[in-house]
């Protein structure tokens, strides 16, 4: 605990140049994008499995609060994209090291050229929503639901601190140790060294483009508008669910492949790899008690494998979202 | 509170090339412990540049035998030949081993160790410059430091660093071991050996213009004046002319070769008046001599103790045209031939030397005297050889001689490597016959009233003043321009300063937990003693040699002074001998310095 | 020119925790360096300041300090590059991740521990020759790792590292360069097994190429490179 103080004081205190600033960057848009993809992998479940709670999910997305945590979704997203195609670069060929400076600088001025026609645009499907006049959850509202989640957080790790607890009782463990050094070579961490540079080679392409049809070409607010393109389909989303929009594009089917499943799929698989083991590489930078830093890499493997299952079984599962069934529902509850 | 006791069979004090050496060799067959009171890595082997001397002949014909001539002519014909013949037949051998033992060395194109030409290394046939100095860039000292630190951790060697020797512990005439300073806890610990080797170093911090590290002070030599051990040759001290004013760093004389000039603080290129014929390019102590004058008669710049070396085109170009030249030079010219020079200067001083001249002055640089030993590294008591039993020495602190009155360059890690090697081999063979000598009564008494006396002196003497006194009484008046009148008044200043400092000395830190201040006080003390000695030895050898040069005595004196002088420190008194005949077993007769 | 030192003090014999002291000095050259003017705090101001030193012109690497917010070595640093005008400051600190034990001094063994660690010594691939001569090594092949011979253990770039500010165990920059040095050195034969012990959780991994590292090397040595070179060695081999 005491080191990401230490951390942080120092790095504002030492006069270290901007490579320095894009590492920051790097972690702390890496942070935000897997906090929000732990929430993003849930809710886009429950399209599947609990449509009323997506429905509410995309209602809160709406809300000026979420908007505004959209804009920094997608910068960070942006950021840590474009930066981490120069750390692969730089890992790729050392030798190159002397133009990371200029390099760095570069992702700054290439993302803000990207960023600003997305501003404009994302600004613009938000002006056009909010000349509809629209009502918004209400912050209370949005606080319980949140609350949920932040509940949720608290138990897994939790969880996770008291079993690593026992086996520390189990293996005749002092509380107080550190994590034990290990002079032989970690092949999970050789493996997931170039996994990393892999999936985010892959991720990029394929997030920017979840981000376009998202954000960009559509906005958050399309996704309930009723008579509205489903994007990336040839359908019509015409209850103006929620639920029915993600149904019309899992249901797309290409040559007899449902090719949204599969990009989702891939994206889910990536990006939940590709961000735990990046909690991981935090975790162990800054938790350095063997029982909490136990506790913490087991929360993150379960974690892990709990997105991934709860995303791949509402990928399978897919959706109902023919206009009947959806009326259905709604006579069969009235 | 009593000190700690340990106990090892052999014990080297100082990690330098010599310490390292010995200590990885004494380690292989007896338990050895290496006090140093720095890291080992920071010790002062680590700054040498130019290479390590030694008759390979990688890329010409080269034989032991012309190193062995060239370092005793190289030492006026005061080196002890069986000295320097040791040095250059075990040179060989001991550069191979330290390749062996992973020293990156230049390599040439069929990938033998690189040799480069050095100054006064010759073929003695031809009389031209050989290809002898072995390098590794330009940092082969701290190469050789690197390569002998990680074969001991290699090899385990146990290290007591940030230990500061103080004092040596004696049973009537026989050594037993050493007394150490914990710096980090202000703890005096007691090292119980049979053999010891001292391998601390020079003591350049006596003047005030040095390329030496602060840490360089004279333990040694102290420690052992005080116990009634005599020093060798403490009157050769090697002065090198053009040292970067302020940091000591040397210049190189290539400078001058390609044009440079000596400027004082009216733009006068002064070396006319001193050496009218080739000014500039005149051998290192006149032109170290002429510097000095012109310092102190007021002609330094800005009023400080530096003359300027100017290389600028415009400067070189119209001195070339003075002397009638039609040659001239430009930036481009000086940037290819000196790009190491303009490199450093630029870095260091944020001085351009294409555009501003440079600050330089004479430069106290390596002790060719110290604690006399034999060839085997025996450290001797008396002139004619009597053997202080388990004491030994090596590297510059020692005087074997093997550089005699002036250091040949590239010399000094070849006798770090080759005398630390027969150290560290003789104390294996001295310990497996012999048995530990059990330690007097209280063998830390003595200097831990000392170590108590400084720590609460509240005189008025700050050490800094003490210190600065000290410097440039030794570099004024013992330095690279001597006579009898200013050698006098230094030894009467120095024991002025002793007496300063044994009884009015003040120092504000009163801790225990890394106390530098008592340290650095302490070191003051060796240091005044060490120039004290250095100073009356200066004195008493009325003749000019090698790097010791008196206006008053301005020849060499073959008939009375082809010795070496021994110096005792009796209180404020220096007690000398000269009668130890210089060793002259290679039948290398004295002949006219000429180059 | 003025200088005003804000030096961190800490007596640990004296002090709970650390303090700020403020040192002016008068007549200060341009060209005269860190060192020596601390040197002449503590001399002239204040005898207890304590800081390690030896060499004083930038090849020990005893001096390593936090000066204006960067490590660099104390003996190199010109005050004229520290800033212009009549009267300047500057403000000295300890290396940052390594314990201080007094004043500008900071328990090295740590650093050290991490270097010892990586096996930091030629391991011969094959016997010494048979007519007792050196190994043969080509130029080029020299010339490979000769930017990582340079290496002074001054700790400037581990203690530069934000990585090992967060956790002391990582084994460091310094560390990795010095065992980059022996792993191509083709006269070497233990590269694997330095690799082994650098591929560990707290090896090269802990890099994340924030570079702070190689500005921070007195000696110029291109320490994020030698980093990656080791990475990719881990995952391909020498």
């Amino acid at each position: 605990m005491a080191t990401i103080v230490t951390t942080v004081t120092e790095v504002l205190r030492y006069r270290g140049k901007i490579g320095q600033w894009s590492w920051v960057f790097h972690r702390v848009s890496g942070l935000g994008i897997v906090l929000f993809v732990c929430l993003h992998v849930v809710d886009t479940s429950w399209a599947a499995f609990y449509p009323d709670l997506y429905k509410q999910a995309i209602a809160e997305y709406q809300s000026p609060l979420f908007t505004i945590g959209e804009f920094f979704l997608v910068a960070a997203v942006v950021y840590h994209a474009i930066n981490g195609y120069r750390i692969i670069v730089l890992d790729r060929r050392p030798h190159l090291w002397h133009l990371q400076q200029r390099a760095a600088v570069l992702v700054f001025v290439v993302v803000g050229i990207i960023l600003i026609p997305v501003f404009v645009l994302m600004f613009g499907h938000v002006l056009d929503y909010y000349d509809t006049d629209p009502e918004f959850v209400s912050i209370a509202e949005i606080a319980e639901t949140q609350a949920q989640f932040a509940i949720g957080f608290v138990v897994i790790v939790g969880a996770a601190l008291i079993l690593s607890f026992l086996q520390a009782i189990i293996n005749g463990e002092n509380i107080s140790d550190p994590i034990p050094g290990m002079r032989r070579a970690s092949q999970l961490d050789i493996w997931f060294w170039k996994f990393m540079r892999v999936s985010g080679l892959l991720i990029l392409p394929l997030v920017f483009g979840h981000l376009a049809m998202m954000h960009v070409i559509m906005g958050v607010f399309d996704i309930t508008a009723a008579g509205g393109d489903v994007i990336g389909t040839d359908l019509v989303n015409q209850s103006g669910s929620a639920v029915e929009f993600v149904g019309d594009r899992w249901n797309f089917l290409v040559a007899g492949v449902a090719v949204w499943r599969l990009y989702d799929g891939a994206l889910l698989g990536l990006i939940v790899l590709h961000g735990f083991y990046g909690l991981r590489l935090v975790v162990n930078d800054y938790a350095h008690n063997r029982v909490v830093n136990r506790a913490l890499n087991w929360a993150i493997v379960f974690g892990a494998a709990g997105l991934i299952l709860v995303g791949s079984a509402a990928l399978f599962a897919g959706v109902e979202n023919t206009a009947e069934a959806l009326l259905q529902n709604i006579v069969a509850r009235s | 509170m009593a000190a700690k006791v340990h106990q090892f069979d052999a014990v080297v004090v100082g990690a330098g090339g010599a310490g390292l050496m010995a200590a990885l060799y004494a380690s292989r067959g007896v338990r050895t412990a290496v006090i140093s009171k720095l890291y080992p890595t920071r010790s002062h082997t680590g700054t040498a540049q130019g290479g390590i001397g030694a008759a390979l002949g990688n890329l010409e014909e080269d034989r032991w035998e012309w190193h062995a001539y060239d370092t005793v002519k190289g030492g006026d014909f005061l080196s002890d030949q069986n000295a320097a013949g040791v040095l250059a037949r075990d040179a060989i051998e001991a550069v191979i081993e330290l390749e062996h033992m992973g020293l990156p060395f230049d390599r040439t194109d069929d990938g033998r160790i690189s040799q480069r030409r050095f100054g006064g290394h010759t073929n003695n046939e031809t009389k031209k410059p050989v290809r002898r100095a072995c390098h590794s860039a330009d940092r082969t000292g701290h190469m050789i430091l690197q390569t002998l630190y990680q074969n001991c951790i290699k090899e385990k060697v146990t290290f007591f660093d940030e230990f500061q020797v103080v004092d040596i512990i004696m049973n009537g005439n026989v050594a037993c071991g050493v007394v150490a300073y914990e710096i980090d806890t202000g703890e005096l610990h007691v090292f119980h050996a049979k053999a010891i080797c001292f391998a601390t170093g020079g003591w350049g911090r006596c003047w005030q213009t040095t390329s030496n590290a602060h840490s360089l002070t004279g333990d040694g030599p102290a420690i052992f004046l005080r116990h009634g051990l005599p020093m060798e040759d403490m009157e050769f001290y090697q002065f090198h002319p053009t040292g970067i004013y302020g940091m000591g760093i040397l210049i190189t004389e290539g400078v001058r070769g390609e044009g440079g000039v000596l400027l004082n603080s009216k733009g006068e290129r002064f070396m006319e008046r001193y050496a009218p014929t080739i000014k500039d390019l005149a051998s290192r102590d006149v032109v170290s001599r002429s510097i000095y004058l012109e310092i102190r008669d007021g002609r330094g710049i800005n009023g400080k103790p530096y003359v300027h070396l100017d290389v600028r085109p415009e400067t070189v170009n119209r001195y070339l045209a003075e002397a009638g030249e039609s040659r001239r030079i430009d930036a481009a010219y000086i940037e290819s031939k000196l790009p190491d020079i303009l490199d450093f200067c630029r870095t260091y001083l944020g001085v351009d030397p294409v555009k501003e001249p440079m600050p330089i002055a004479p430069t106290a640089h390596y002790a060719m005297g110290g604690i006399p030993t034999n060839i085997d590294s025996e450290v001797l008591s008396t002139p004619d050889g009597n053997v202080v039993p388990g004491m030994y020495a090596a590297g510059e602190v020692a005087c074997v001689s093997v550089h005699g009155a002036n250091r040949l360059g590239t010399n000094s890690l070849t006798d770090l490597v080759v005398f630390g090697r027969r150290a560290g081999m003789r104390m294996i063979e001295y310990c497996k016959n012999t048995n530990f000598t059990p330690l007097p009564d209280e063998p830390d008494g003595s200097v831990r009233r000392e170590i108590e006396r400084i720590r609460n002196a509240n005189g008025k003497a700050k050490p800094h003043e003490i210190r600065a006194e000290l410097q440039k009484v030794m570099m004024d008046n013992v330095g690279v321009f001597r006579s009898e009148e200013m050698m006098s008044e230094a030894v009467e200043k120095v024991r002025e300063l002793k007496h300063s400092f044994e009884t009015d000395l003040k120092i504000d830190d009163r801790g225990t937990r890394f106390n530098t201040d008592l340290l650095e006080a302490w070191e003051l003390g060796a240091l005044i003693d060490v120039a004290l000695v250095t100073a009356k030895c200066a004195l008493e050898r009325k003749e000019s040699r090698g790097a010791h040069s008196r206006v008053d005595f301005p020849d060499r004196d073959d008939v009375n002074y082809l010795v070496h002088s021994f110096a005792w420190l009796e209180g404020n008194d220096v007690k000398t001998d000269f009668s130890r005949k210089v060793d002259l077993s290679l039948e290398i007769a004295p002949t006219e310095r000429v180059y | 020119m003025k200088v005003t030192f804000r030096i961190r003090r800490f007596n640990p014999e004296k002090d709970s925790k650390p303090w700020w002291g403020e040192y002016t000095l008068d007549n200060v050259d341009p060209i005269d360096r860190v060192l020596e003017l601390l040197h002449r705090v503590k001399w002239e101001q204040d005898g207890t300041l304590t800081l390690r030193r030896s060499c004083a012109h930038g090849v020990c690497g005893s001096d390593a300090m936090r000066i204006n917010g960067v490590n660099r070595l104390a003996c190199k640093m010109l005050v004229k590059t520290l800033g212009a005008g009549d009267h300047i400051k500057v403000q000295v600190e300890p290396i940052l991740g390594l314990p201080v034990i007094k004043d500008l001094v900071v328990d090295m063994e740590p650093f050290f521990d991490h270097y010892r660690a990586v096996m930091p010594y030629f391991m011969p691939k094959e016997h010494v020759p048979a007519d007792g001569r050196e190994r043969l090594q080509s130029p080029a092949d020299r010339e490979r790792f000769d930017d990582t011979t340079k290496c002074i253990l001054c700790a400037c770039c581990t203690t530069s590292c934000p990585s090992f500010w967060a956790n002391g165990k990582y084994v460091g920059p310094a560390a990795i360069v010095q065992a980059h040095r022996f792993i191509f050195d083709t006269r070497d034969g233990a590269a694997a097994q330095r690799l082994n012990i650098l591929a560990e959780p707290d090896g090269v991994w802990r890099c994340r190429t924030i570079f702070n590292c190689t500005p921070a090397c007195p000696r110029e040595i291109e320490v994020t490179r030698a980093i990656g070179e080791v990475k990719l060695a881990i995952q391909r081999g020498v």
